[in-house]
């Protein structure tokens, strides 16, 4: 159904972005008769755009434009999200786990960090529980709903003897958003190998092929691909209004609106808030606390590859195939605060040489590189904790085409991260190395594609940005629905907690609706 | 002038003089266009000092260097007149490796050797026939995916998780 509003009908909530919290948000609210207007500011791609390439799908699929980083991530492409209807959901290798109860307590759990700016959620797990088992159904997660597990690849099985030999016990093939069966429509996994760069098959979930189809067959939901908003705009009585856009033809326009959603990942999500200041907010869009772009959060993360001493063809099968929970915990005895977890990975050849040697040539690398098939790919994920200075800002004076300011990422690694990256990259050591591995090499710094924080929830105007329900303290009808709500970054991956929070939103925002409160 | 490029011509400037002087006890100096080696095979030959996989074919080289030759880097075009400089007139092929790879090891440092090196690394890595020889097995979805195909076929694990069986954590 090609459903398309009014630029001037006041009564749509608009969505930006079409990822995980926006297509998410999208789906739930026209689902219940709420007119929606989704802009995405990518193209739509259809499932025979989706290749078996890299490269390629990476110049389809992701954020190309200009971002700068500071400090310990890369000065261009800081951070890795993608420009495309669904989001970062089309690059996801679509790992779900939950958080773990004492992560939504962080401050309370660890007590504050040396330079960090720590503090518990404001809702629990057992508030956050039922969401998770909504969006766990929607997905379709392996170990979840009688779902089984999908099958153990190669990868998998290196990192789980490794995993027993050292002592640890909570070894499976994870939650996963990717069909072991066929399910709601969707083919079987072909452990292609191939899940960041798309899924061809739509194997794995996405809210390109699963929410935005179906929020478009309820005649309430009006997609807009192509249509990169640069401006929220709000009233003299500082209530959102709408929002400012360029269309695909490159015409400025703009969309009325009664309440508006950002849900653009992470940076883009802070660089429109700082964006839209006006003379009512000085410092950008419902920043009174000024922690809008602050405690920006990745995760704790290590790429690790053993080279084993015997063939593993490790790019054989979905790219994450099992996790180590043993480690996700807060035990200070390792010499920090949070857990981590341990989950396979796998690249193809050329980011495999980039680990092994950035600038190796010659006999001895092409050597090296023969080894391809013998190695083995361990990821970390933990959890990164919250610092008022790693923060998104605007660049003071370079633009991009539409005229915004280029966000520039400043991040540094804390301590407590330092510590347990040591931690656990002498575990994955001691891992690979306990099968015969003869060599084993770690990437640390690398764009992320794990981003949150900069607009936290809280009880309190004064130290958050939003409510609980994702609601801005200064702009009643304005909201945030991803990744930037995130008070701390947990050791799970994000993806499942930024939907169960969407979900959960949705059902608070209709009933703002239909109250009249928004 | 940055100082690695500096450094970088110095090198290329002694080493050619030694090789001009190796030559001249061979025989008389060639001129520089003698070889009739064209940049493209030049390049490509010092792709394959670069990342040397004896079984790749030749075309594999010359893609390599194709796609350096386009970036119309000015880097690549100075790289390229001190290495003929350097080779004084023999193709690159035909130099005594050890005098290449001496050449190429004291110029790593420089833009020009990144540039050949990135792209190189690159090219080839992405060449569906460089798979085989690193035992990769690359796109797979025209193939029904690795469910089929050795996915889980993983043989000597058993062993080798046998033989450390009772390693504390």
């Amino acid at each position: 159904m090609n459903t398309k509003f009014e630029l001037n009908d006041s009564s749509v909530v608009v969505i930006v972005g079409s990822g995980a919290g926006g297509g998410a948000l999208g789906r739930e609210l026209s689902t219940r008769g709420i007119k929606v207007v989704c802009f995405e500011a990518g193209r739509r791609l259809q499932l025979a755009d989706i290749e078996n390439d890299g490269p390629k799908m990476a110049a389809k699929m992701n954020w190309q434009d200009l971002r700068y980083g500071e400090g310990d991530v890369p000065k261009t492409n800081p951070v890795t999200s993608c420009k495309t209807v669904g989001g970062t959901t089309t690059h996801w290798t679509a790992n779900c786990p939950r958080f773990q109860e004492f992560e939504f307590a962080a401050l309370s759990t660890y007590g504050q960090l040396d330079g960090c700016n720590l503090a518990d959620w404001p809702l629990t797990l057992r508030e956050l529980s039922p969401f998770y088992h909504r969006a766990e159904a929607m997905l379709g997660v392996t170990g979840t709903h009688g779902i089984p597990r999908l099958p153990e690849s190669n990868n998998f099985r290196v990192m789980a003897a490794g995993a027993r030999n050292i002592g640890y016990r909570d070894i499976d093939t994870y939650n996963m958003a990717i069909n072991p069966v066929p399910r709601d429509g969707r083919a079987p996994c072909l452990q292609t190998g191939f899940c960041s760069s798309g899924c061809p098959i739509n194997a794995k979930w996405t809210t390109l092929f699963t929410h935005i189809p179906e929020a478009e067959a309820t005649g309430f939901f009006d997609l807009r691909p192509e249509c990169m908003v640069t401006r929220l705009l709000t009233d003299e009585r500082g209530r959102a209004t709408g929002v400012r856009y360029v269309d695909k033809d490159g015409n400025t326009r703009e969309q009325r609106a009664r309440v508006v959603c950002v849900a653009a990942n992470v940076v883009e999500t802070t660089r429109l808030l700082l964006n839209s200041k006006t003379g009512r907010f000085p410092y950008g869009l419902a920043n009174s606390s000024d922690q809008v772009g602050r405690n920006y959060m990745r995760h704790a993360a290590t790429v690790a590859l053993g080279l084993m001493p015997g063939e593993v063809h490790f790019y054989k099968g979905t790219q994450t195939a099992g996790v180590i929970r043993d480690e996700v915990r807060h035990d200070t005895t390792r010499g920090f605060s949070g857990g981590y977890q341990f989950h396979t990975l796998s690249l193809g050849p050329e980011r495999v040489a980039a680990m092994m040697d950035p600038k190796g040539w010659g006999k001895d690398y092409a050597s090296q590189l023969r080894k391809y098939k013998n190695i083995a790919g361990i990821a970390i994920n933990g959890e990164d904790p919250p610092q008022q200075t790693n923060r998104i800002t605007l660049h003071p004076t370079e633009k991009d085409k539409f005229g915004m300011p280029v966000a520039v990422v400043n991040y540094r690694f804390h301590k407590n991260t330092l510590a347990m990256l040591k931690h656990a990259q002498g575990r994955v050591e001691t891992l690979f190395r306990s099968l015969g591995a003869t060599e084993v090499f770690f990437a640390t710094h690398f764009g992320a594609t794990h981003n949150m924080g900069t607009a936290r929830m809280g009880m309190d105007a004064v130290t958050s940005v939003c409510n609980k329900w994702g609601q801005t303290h200064d702009v009643k009808n304005l909201f945030v629905s991803d990744g930037s709500l995130f008070v701390t970054s947990a050791s799970a991956n994000p993806t499942l907690t930024i939907i169960a929070l969407a979900l959960r939103q949705a059902g608070y925002l209709a009933k703002q609706l239909k109250s009249g409160a928004v | 002038m940055s100082s690695k490029r500096r450094k970088f011509l110095v090198a290329i400037s002694h080493l050619a003089a030694v090789s001009a002087l190796a030559a001249c006890g061979r025989k008389e100096v060639p001129a520089a266009e003698k070889s009739g080696e064209s940049d493209l095979d030049l390049l490509a030959g010092v792709a394959y000092d670069i990342l040397p996989f004896s079984e790749l074919p030749p075309a594999s080289y010359l893609k390599a260097a194709q796609q350096i030759m386009d970036l119309n880097s000015a880097d690549v075009v100075a790289g390229l007149a001190k290495l003929r400089e350097f080779s004084r007139g023999t193709a690159w092929r035909d130099l005594p490796e050890a005098d290449r790879l001496t050449l190429l090891s004291s110029s790593q440092d420089s833009s020009f050797f990144s540039v050949l090196r990135a792209n190189t690394v690159r090219a080839l890595l992405r060449d569906p026939a460089t798979f085989a020889i690193v035992g990769y097995g690359g796109p797979s979805i025209q193939l029904g995916g690795y469910l089929n195909r050795g996915f889980d076929d993983i043989t000597w694990l058993s062993a080798a998780r046998g033989s450390r069986k009772g390693m504390s954590p």
